[in-house]
Order: C-alpha cells, then sequence, then structure tokens
C-alpha cells in the first residue's frame, strides 16, 4: 500500500513536465496523454519490484524510450493522403513568434521520432548528448550524430530565414 | 534563431497548455495495474509450467533409481513411491474448432458472429457457420501452434454486440526462474476487483466487469472488460473475456457491461471441451 501512495505522489509531481516533453514530442495533446499514461504504467511496474534512485530521470527515459518504440510500431498503421495540407512556410510572417511556434510545431513533424526525441530532450528537457544517448541506447558520438542531422532537417523545413546558428553544444 | 531560440520557443509553445493531471494519473495506474497483474497471471503460468517439469523428472529420476537400485534392495516389503507423476493436460479442442466450440458454450438463441481465430498463421479464407441453428457464422478459421489455441467472436444477445475471446495456452517451460506460485497467487488475488478461487486443485481467477483502459482518450467511450482464468497445476491456462464493445481497442462501445458474468465466463473457461 505504501508504495501505492508514494507512486501516486511521484505521479503527480511529474505529470506536468512530462506531458509537456511528450506533447512535443507527439505534437498534440490526445497522444501526449497516452504516452504519459503509458509511461506512468511502466514507471508503476518498475516501482515496486526494483531500486529507482531517480524516478524522474526513470521516468524520462521510459517517456523517449516508449515514443520512439511505439512510433516504430504506428508507423505501419499511418495511412497515405492524396493530397499533402498547405503548411504556413509561404504566408508565414516573420514578427511573431506565433507564426515561429507553429512553423516550429510543423517543422518537428516532419522529423522521424528519434530526431524528435533527441531535439526535445536536448533543448527543451536540457539533457545532456550522454545522458540522450544512454536512453536511447546508442553511443554518444551517434547521438551528437543524430542530433546534428535533426537540426539541419530542420533548418531545412523551416527555411534559411530559420536558420540555427552555431553548432551543437 | 539559434539554440537558446528554439529551447524558448519550445517552453512557449507547451506551458500554455492544459495539464489534465489527475485524469492522465488515473489512467497510468490503472494501466500499471493491469500490467502487473498480468505479469503476475504469466508468472503463475511459468510457475506451474516449472512445477510440472520438476514433478516430471523427479518421477522419472525415482523411476531410474529404482530400477538401478532393484537388484541391491534389501527384502521386505517394497517402499511406496513418494512421488507420483505430475498429470499433463492437452489440448481437446481441435486447432480450427476453437472459436466454433466458444460459440456453442455461449448463452442459446443469441446471434453470433465469428470474426477472428488466431494463434498462427497463415489463416484460411473465411467461412460460414452454423452453431445450435443460431444465425450463420462468418469465420476466419486459422491455425493454432503447439502451444496455443485462441478463438474470438462477436456475441450479441440483442443487447449490442460484444467482443469475446478464448485463449488456450501450455505451459512454457523455457522459463524456469518464476517466483513461487503461492507468491504470485496471492499478490494477484489481492489487487482490487479479482476474486481468486481454487477448483479442482487449480486457481480460478475472475476480474470485473472493470474499465480496460481507465482515463485513457477512446473516441467511443471507455470499454468494459471482464475476465475469467483458470490455471492448472501442471502450468496450463484457459482464459476467457467478454468486452462492452466490438474491440478489446478502438472498437465501439455498444453497452454498459460485458454480456455475460464472471460466473458464465468461468463455466466457460473450466469446461472440458479445452483440456484433457
Amino acid at each position: 500500500m505504501r508504495d501505492l501512495v508514494d507512486f501516486q505522489e511521484f505521479a503527480v509531481a511529474r505529470t506536468t513536465p512530462l506531458f509537456r516533453t511528450a506533447w512535443l514530442m507527439c505534437g498534440d495533446a490526445h497522444t501526449a496523454e497516452d504516452l504519459v499514461q503509458e509511461t506512468l504504467a511502466k514507471v508503476y511496474l518498475a516501482w515496486g519490484s526494483r531500486r529507482i534512485d531517480n524516478p524522474a530521470g526513470y521516468a524520462h527515459v521510459t517517456l523517449m524510450r516508449t515514443f520512439v518504440s511505439l512510433r516504430r510500431r504506428r508507423m505501419t498503421s499511418e495511412r497515405p493522403i492524396a493530397v499533402i495540407p498547405e503548411t504556413s512556410v509561404e504566408t508565414r510572417s516573420h514578427s511573431g513568434d506565433v507564426e515561429l511556434r507553429i512553423d516550429l510545431m510543423a517543422a518537428l513533424d516532419k522529423l522521424s521520432a528519434p530526431d524528435r526525441a533527441v531535439l526535445v530532450a536536448r533543448y527543451f528537457d536540457d539533457c545532456t548528448i550522454d545522458v540522450i544517448a544512454a536512453a536511447l541506447g546508442k553511443t554518444s558520438a551517434a547521438t551528437r550524430r543524430q542530433a546534428s542531422r535533426a537540426l539541419e532537417r530542420l533548418r531545412l523545413v523551416l527555411g534559411p530565414d530559420f536558420a540555427l546558428e552555431g553548432e551543437l553544444r | 534563431m539559434n539554440e537558446t531560440d528554439l529551447a524558448r520557443v519550445m517552453r512557449d509553445r507547451v506551458h500554455g497548455e492544459p495539464v489534465p493531471v489527475d485524469r492522465i494519473v488515473a489512467g497510468g495506474l490503472a494501466r500499471g495495474r493491469r500490467l502487473r497483474r498480468r505479469r503476475a497471471t504469466l508468472r503463475i503460468a511459468t510457475a506451474g509450467g516449472a512445477l510440472a517439469s520438476v514433478g516430471a523428472a523427479a518421477a522419472v529420476l525415482v523411476g531410474t533409481l529404482g530400477a538401478h537400485a532393484a537388484p541391491q534392495a534389501p527384502a521386505g516389503p517394497a517402499a511406496q513411491p513418494s512421488n507420483t507423476p505430475v498429470a499433463t493436460h492437452h489440448f481437446a479442442v481441435p486447432a480450427d474448432q476453437t472459436a466454433r466450440t466458444l460459440a456453442a458454450l455461449l448463452p442459446a438463441g443469441s446471434t453470433r458472429d465469428l470474426v477472428n481465430q488466431s494463434a498462427g498463421s497463415p489463416s484460411s479464407p473465411p467461412r460460414t457457420l452454423s452453431v445450435d441453428g443460431a444465425q450463420p457464422l462468418h469465420s476466419i478459421v486459422s491455425q493454432a501452434s503447439a502451444a496455443h489455441r485462441s478463438g474470438s467472436l462477436l456475441f450479441d444477445d440483442g443487447h449490442g454486440s460484444a467482443l469475446i475471446q478464448l485463449s488456450v495456452q501450455a505451459p512454457d517451460l523455457r522459463r524456469t526462474t518464476s517466483p513461487s506460485r503461492e507468491d504470485d497467487s496471492s499478490a494477484l488475488c489481492q489487487q482490487p476487483g479479482v476474486t481468486c478461487s481454487t477448483v479442482n486443485g487449480g486457481t480460478l481467477i475472475t476480474e470485473g466487469p472493470v474499465p480496460e483502459y481507465t482515463g485513457r482518450h477512446v473516441p467511443h467511450g471507455d470499454p468494459v472488460m471482464s475476465s475469467t482464468a483458470i490455471y492448472e497445476t501442471d502450468g496450463w491456462s484457459t482464459t476467457v473475456t467478454a468486452y462492452n464493445a466490438t474491440a478489446e481497442k478502438d472498437g465501439v462501445v455498444t453497452r454498459t457491461n460485458p454480456p455475460m458474468s464472471t460466473g458464465q465466463l468461468a463455466a466457460i473457461a473450466t469446461s472440458p471441451r479445452w483440456l484433457r
């Protein structure tokens, strides 16, 4: 019973940051909610059976892995469409953050799941490359290359005016 | 835009979004409980299988030693064997008759529409069956594996079509490192909504009706399920699950509760039609 109370306290405290990370990865609230629930379920499964030194970090890693895994599985169920919806690239205004946010989300949506996971973890959650690499089961060098490529793809989608300056930290 | 801008835009984008914390936590906890139950259920089955293999090995060992020891045995009454061979079940239902047999055990006078009978591939082309004068059954009959039989069908008693699933599983003897059957069984039976009893030496576990995915965003409402599983002492198991919807996930919810009680499901799960 004690572990249930502890888990509920942990879940209430960590759901908001997990949801925000999930929202950026998934691109919509419903899928993000589903992803966070799946993550909490997996954390709860491990909660009573093993010692978790850093529950917040464990949940974050679980979220990333679950996202990449689910996206990989759902690739085959995505339906092709005849006409690609019009994007805001042609008509966007560079003056305001609202347009920038919309462009960014549209651009993120065009990246692969691992690319999005890496960028969100790196820039939103401020994770180090080593932490991301460990979460995704890759080497630091491979993760650094993936992050660089993901940034490059983001530049291509956003256009030259939104080119990201500087190298990957 | 530099990397700082990227981080800021990401934060700005999500910080205005409302977060349904209570709903997410409730849903995550419900799914977590379900994962724990499934893991415990699996352990019960595998532990039973391990016990069966140990028992069989012990019986063989006793027999072998007895044969070798016979010439040197002292005169006098023969010792009674302390180990008796563990009875091992076999499938009683033919591979292509699982769903049809399940349909025959459902309440009479209902419309049944077989939609699937799975476990392995390839599947045969759809064909029409009829059971007990009910309306024709449109079945997709497939092969079953050596360790598994399963059948699924849509059952309609006039109050809404509902998915009924049945699975018969042989023990998985490859997994031998499991906690004790008693420990797992008692942990599982302490879960909310779960009832356990002993039937013919096996453990009968019933659950439901409970929401399948509490708090999850489901377009047509939350599916509710009832389930009954009988775990034999030798590791074989039979599970029957009924839903209030046409599918376990992403189906249409057609009624408030599944069409059959856990008692009715238990009668199906413990039927001699599955194992001999």
